[in-house]
């Protein structure tokens, strides 16, 4: 239709065809060929479009549509665009009929420059079956952004050859990984900075030793869970470059941090074993001790309650030293928690913000309590400490104890901030802590 | 959306603030507006001309009004580098413009559109054509053509053969 026949205030259909195409390639594909029927203007317009999204619909209310195959494959054969931006591909429903199409859908992606793929073919039940990606994809020069929802496998020559030569980010999910092509893997992307591990369930039986050497790896995130179990796995981290680590895990796996690097950021939430105390070794109990004595050269650390837990059963006179460390978060369970906080403050000699998160999720047994005590003033206190936030604070468990400790002995404080869980008893509390001695006379106290 | 006009109309020309270089900009209906040319070259386009030494004189900015250069100039602003302490901070403000609740919404989208095409500013770009997407995303045929004033020029036969060729799409 000639733009003068365009009604009136059909704006949109004046747009040019270049803004047209940047609107449809947010679409998801099927919503963008949809717009094909509104009139002659949009026709064919949907044929430009440079990104493709296409789920097979296992979460759609309605069920999965029967002809997923041929409506992938009618779209790619009348796409015009030779820069694909982003490839998702979600067929978790896919049959055994449809599956040998995958291949070229993905190897159309590949030759037609996709910069971002994001894969999840999951269709065996048993969990067995693997995408086995084509060998194109090794040599994709466009490639920065691969997502793999699911275990997908590469055949990777043996010889020392590079791979991905462009790939930054890499997000895996793994059920049943092979461990010899994940460490292949890694090796051969040279200027990997970004990678993410998701491992749920793993059903390989074999003790594997994930080894992630990667010499421009910025920023590793790995996730393990959700069952509790104590995991047979080993992650070896060989990074000396890495910025950024967290790590979250449900397994207790073992965690093997190599070169010291010197981080801006680590986060910690590694569980035990519920109740497994007696089954652990000694070398799985020292777990999360060892993990962090890897990640000592951090400027700022996270460790949530159940971190902390975990390491207090491994607590002697061996906490790494923290020489860098600026901030520092720390969850708090008053069983342990307040054991810990004197090891990490005198551990922790250029420390300036210390945040103290009240877990008060299994109420505190009196029994267990473990007071808060400190033998000598942490130099950090006197020389460093500038602002101490304490957030869901109750007022039980030696709660006051510490804070009067910390404003006596914080001689350059200049902020302490409380958050109170509730406001029962707030009044009480606030009342107490102002009238605390202030070892720092400029110290400013903030209740929220 | 709000439109606030952030420069003073004033003489056109080559001036300077400071050591910033002003640039004029001339809208469509005859508005003039003074910005810092470090802000202003946000938009490719005017980038281009002052790399060419082209932004010597008032550039005039065809087919953009006073109303919707002035918005285009808040965007610059806020997107500035410094201007907003955290990424988190500019989301929240450019949210104002990525949802369209009715016409009048839309229409500012529209201009918007125009304006950052034509300038070639890919921030404000995104921001719009996400926007537009969004509002087409959930919508019948039909509830799109209403909603974007689209008229048919199919007739029945026409439209039933576009269906079936791409019968998925239009499946559920």
């Amino acid at each position: 239709m000639a733009l003068e026949k365009l009604g009136k205030k059909d704006i949109i259909s004046r747009l040019s065809d270049d803004v047209l195409i940047h609107i449809l390639s947010r679409l998801q594909t099927k919503d963008a060929v949809r717009t094909c029927v509104l009139s002659s203007r949009w026709r064919n317009l949907w044929t430009l479009i440079y990104n493709f999204y296409f789920d097979d619909g296992e979460d759609d209310p309605f069920g999965r549509c029967p002809n997923f195959e041929k409506f992938v494959s009618g779209v790619l054969s009348v796409c015009q665009s030779k820069d694909v931006h982003n490839f998702y591909l979600d067929c978790t429903m896919i049959s055994d009929d449809e599956i040998s199409h995958v291949i070229p859908w993905i190897s159309f992606a590949v030759e037609r420059k996709v910069r971002n793929l994001n894969l999840k073919v999951d269709m065996d039940r048993a969990g067995v079956w693997l995408v086995r990606l084509p060998q194109s994809i090794l040599t994709c020069s466009s490639l920065v952004e691969l997502t793999m929802l699911s275990d997908c496998i590469f055949d990777i020559p043996d010889s020392s050859v590079v791979c991905f030569p462009s790939l930054k980010i890499i997000f895996m999910s793994i059920r049943s990984p092979d461990g010899n092509l994940m460490k292949k893997l890694f090796r051969n992307c040279p200027i990997l900075e970004d990678l993410s591990i998701h491992g749920s369930n793993l059903k390989n039986k074999d003790e594997l030793t994930f080894d992630i050497n990667v010499p421009t790896l910025k920023m590793f995130r790995i996730w393990l869970g959700m069952e509790y179990y104590v995991s047979k796995h080993k992650y070896v981290i060989t990074a000396r470059d890495l910025e950024c680590l967290h790590i979250k895990d449900f397994t207790s796996s073992n965690f093997l941090v190599n070169d010291s690097p010197f981080l801006d950021v680590a986060s910690l939430d590694v569980h035990e074993m519920p109740g497994a105390i007696d089954e652990m070794d000694e070398l799985e109990v020292n777990r999360a001790m060892e993990l962090l004595r890897g990640i000592n050269c951090t400027k700022s650390l996270s460790l949530t309650a159940y971190t902390m837990e975990f390491l207090s059963l491994a607590i002697k006179d061996n906490m790494p030293t923290f020489p860098i460390m600026i901030d520092l978060e720390l969850g708090i369970k008053a069983s342990f928690g307040w054991k810990l906080l004197p090891h990490f403050l005198s551990s922790s000699p250029n420390l300036e913000s210390l945040t103290l998160e009240m877990n008060h999720r299994v109420e505190c047994a009196l029994q267990g309590f473990l007071p808060f005590e400190s033998k000598s003033v942490p130099s950090c206190l006197r020389l460093h400490l500038k602002v101490i936030e304490i957030t869901d604070m109750r007022g039980i468990c030696g709660e006051l104890e510490v804070i009067k400790y910390l404003l006596k002995n914080s001689e350059v404080l200049e902020k302490l901030e409380v958050n109170f869980a509730s406001s029962m008893k707030k009044k009480y509390l606030r009342r107490q802590i102002l009238n605390y001695y202030r070892g720092s006379p400029t110290c400013e106290i903030k209740f929220i | 959306m709000s439109t606030a006009a952030t420069a003073d109309a004033s003489s056109s020309g080559d001036t300077t603030e400071g050591s910033v270089r002003l640039l004029t900009l001339q809208s469509e209906d005859g508005e003039v507006f003074e910005v810092k040319e470090t802000i202003a070259t946000q938009s490719v386009t005017i980038k281009g001309m002052v790399d060419d030494d082209c932004a010597t004189s008032t550039i005039p900015v065809c087919n953009v009004t006073g109303r919707t250069l002035a918005m285009v100039i808040e965007w610059w602003n806020k997107h500035e580098i410094g201007a907003v302490s955290n990424e988190k901070e500019l989301k929240e403000w450019e949210s104002q413009f990525d949802t369209i609740d009715d016409k009048s919404d839309r229409d500012d989208v529209y201009d918007l559109l125009m304006a950052a095409n034509y300038l070639n500013i890919p921030t404000l770009l995104d921001c719009c054509t996400s926007a537009v997407a969004e509002a087409i995303k959930g919508k019948s045929t039909d509830e799109m053509r209403e909603f974007f004033d689209i008229k048919s020029d199919f007739d029945e036969k026409e439209e039933d053969a576009l269906r079936k060729e791409n019968q998925w799409a239009f499946e559920n």
